[in-house]
């Protein structure tokens, strides 16, 4: 199977500009301070429409992972690091791990953003071994 | 309550052989099931006025409840669905069915599954195929590689990671099944595996190893729900539907992780270990006035072992943390407290899933499940669960 591409949405379209130019940014609702991952219409917390897309640190830890042995795409060489990493802002998101030592990965790791482009118009945000 | 008369019982049910079935097609499936439900029950099918199926892998259509009722030439029905929640739409359709008897809208409700995700499916084309059934949030995990395995490897890891869950219990629930399959002549996968086994098959996702991970299968089930009364003019021995609970939450990690939305108060209650299954058991045991522990046999979906694991404490059967010791000494198996998946379950009974569960269910209360036969059976229990153990749905069987 070859790689899936994300496909930029209405609503998704500014995260993934934000991750081709290397500054990712998400959504923060403004009147209560929810970080919101993945892109919402409203703050799933409050429901308000006052969302902001909002710079983030970059810093984040692993609060789950799994090392498949093999990726389910082609031309993507094993092992591959699945990871959910909350960030310092609260927003949690699934990516990879980057790093020589997949099977050294534990949760709790401090990690921090890196950006990985898979095409001409897509980034990935992926994240590696914070030191 | 419904009147005495009116409540829904399970009065028929059909189970096609299972595993590698070359050469059958799912709709074929589908007509085999629902001809050995009808046989069993003796209804006559211009009874059946509700209909539901649940498409297949690789046909998820709409109308497919439209083109199987013809195929069974079942005419005019007051009530039809394709039901789309993937593992858990069969106790999810059971419900259903229940308020479609009990509210006077249907006589006689046939709620059928059949698919070949083994013999159906081309090698190499099931991940694929996955990610276009929905299987996973398209744009923002699947990306990144994630994959059915992956996802429950990923709720096992945090499992272990908070409560020391080892991979040894995980492997305890493989075997139960294995075990329990031996016993049952109908099952795909029957040579006796140890936990040993489990733990040296290959590593698929860590922590998950192969035989933590239900094989693809092909298989069918046809369930015949109507009422009481209606039951007793029929030939098979009815049996009750005592309780009945669901709970639905996400399929994205991150909000599961989070409970997103959920009041503030409840947040604590959930999360990638703690499921809303917790919810549809309180329903299910508060309707049937009933306790856990007065359980005599129960049915939990495996798609990994880790989702069995994991209903054990949801369900109410240990404190959570507490589901990898629950596993051990024997206490899962046949002759243990709570004898676990008697038919060998989907790791390794096969099909494909979660109606298998209810037919195994409904047989432990009639007693017909020979070598495998827990003795003097009065309440059982079945689960479905799909997504990222995220879509729940329980029933309580009791005897007539």
């Amino acid at each position: 199977m070859s790689r899936y591409l994300p496909e930029p949405t209405k609503i998704s379209k500014p995260f993934w500009d934000s991750c081709n130019a290397g500054a990712m940014q998400i959504q923060r609702c403004a009147d209560c301070g929810t970080y919101a991952f993945y892109p919402v219409f409203i703050c799933p917390e409050c429901a308000s429409r006052q969302l902001e897309w909002t710079p983030v640190s970059g810093r984040g830890s692993i609060h789950t992972y799994t090392v498949a042995a093999q990726s389910v795409f082609e031309g993507v060489e094993g092992p591959v690091v699945v990871a959910l990493v909350e960030l310092e802002e609260g927003a949690m998101m699934t990516t990879n791990i980057k790093t020589d030592d997949p099977y050294g990965v534990h949760i709790g790791m401090a990690v921090k953003l890196a950006y990985e482009p898979i095409s001409e118009d897509i980034t990935l945000p992926v994240f590696e071994v914070a030191s | 309550m419904p009147s005495p008369g009116s409540e829904a019982v399970i009065a028929g049910l059909g189970e096609p052989p299972v595993g590698r079935l070359t050469g059958k097609t799912p709709t074929e499936l589908h007509i085999d099931a629902a001809m050995l439900a009808i046989e069993d029950s003796g209804i006559d099918k211009h009874d059946i006025d509700g209909l539901m199926t649940s498409g297949t892998f690789l046909n998820d259509n709409i109308r497919h409840h439209m083109m199987i009722g013809e195929h069974l030439g079942i005419h005019c029905k007051s009530f039809v669905d394709t039901l789309r929640t993937g593992g858990h739409s069969y106790l999810n359709g059971v419900q259903v069915a229940q308020w479609a008897v009990e509210s006077g809208l249907c006589k006689a409700v046939l709620l059928l599954r059949g698919d070949t995700t083994l013999s159906g499916v081309p090698k190499g084309t099931s991940m694929k195929a996955y990610i276009e059934y929905g299987a996973h949030p398209i744009e923002f995990e699947v990306p990144f590689g994630i994959s059915v395995p992956g996802v429950y490897a990923m709720l096992a890891q945090r499992h272990m990671h908070e409560y020391g869950t080892t991979s040894e219990q995980l492997a305890n629930i493989a075997v139960a099944c294995r075990k329990h399959a031996a016993l049952n002549p109908k099952a795909f996968k029957r040579d006796p595996i140890s936990v040993d086994d489990v733990l040296n098959s290959r590593m698929v996702s860590t922590p998950l190893h192969l035989l933590d991970c239900s094989p693809p299968s092909d298989g069918a089930g046809a369930i015949l729900i109507t009422s009481r009364e209606r039951a007793r003019d029929l030939k098979s021995k009815p049996v009750r539907i005592l309780g009945t609970g669901q709970a639905q939450s996400y399929y994205h990690l991150a909000h599961l992780a989070r409970a997103t939305g959920a009041r503030p108060e409840d947040k604590s209650r959930f999360s990638l270990t703690k499921t809303v299954q917790s919810v549809a058991a309180e329903r299910a045991f508060g309707m049937a006035g009933v306790k856990p522990t007065d359980i005599d046999v129960a049915q939990l979906y495996d798609s990994f072992t880790i989702t069995v694991l994991m209903q054990f404490e949801d369900l109410g059967y240990c404190a959570k943390g507490e589901g990898g010791a629950f596993t051990e000494n024997g206490r899962i198996e046949l002759g243990g407290e709570l004898p676990v998946n008697t038919h060998g379950g989907l790791l390794s009974f096969g099909s494909s899933g979660g109606i298998n569960h209810i037919i195994e269910a409904v047989r432990q209360v009639r007693g017909e499940c020979g070598d495998r036969q827990v003795k003097d059976v009065e309440l059982s229990l079945a689960t479905n669960v799909s997504a990222v153990a995220s879509n729940h749905s329980i029933a309580i069987f009791g005897r007539d």
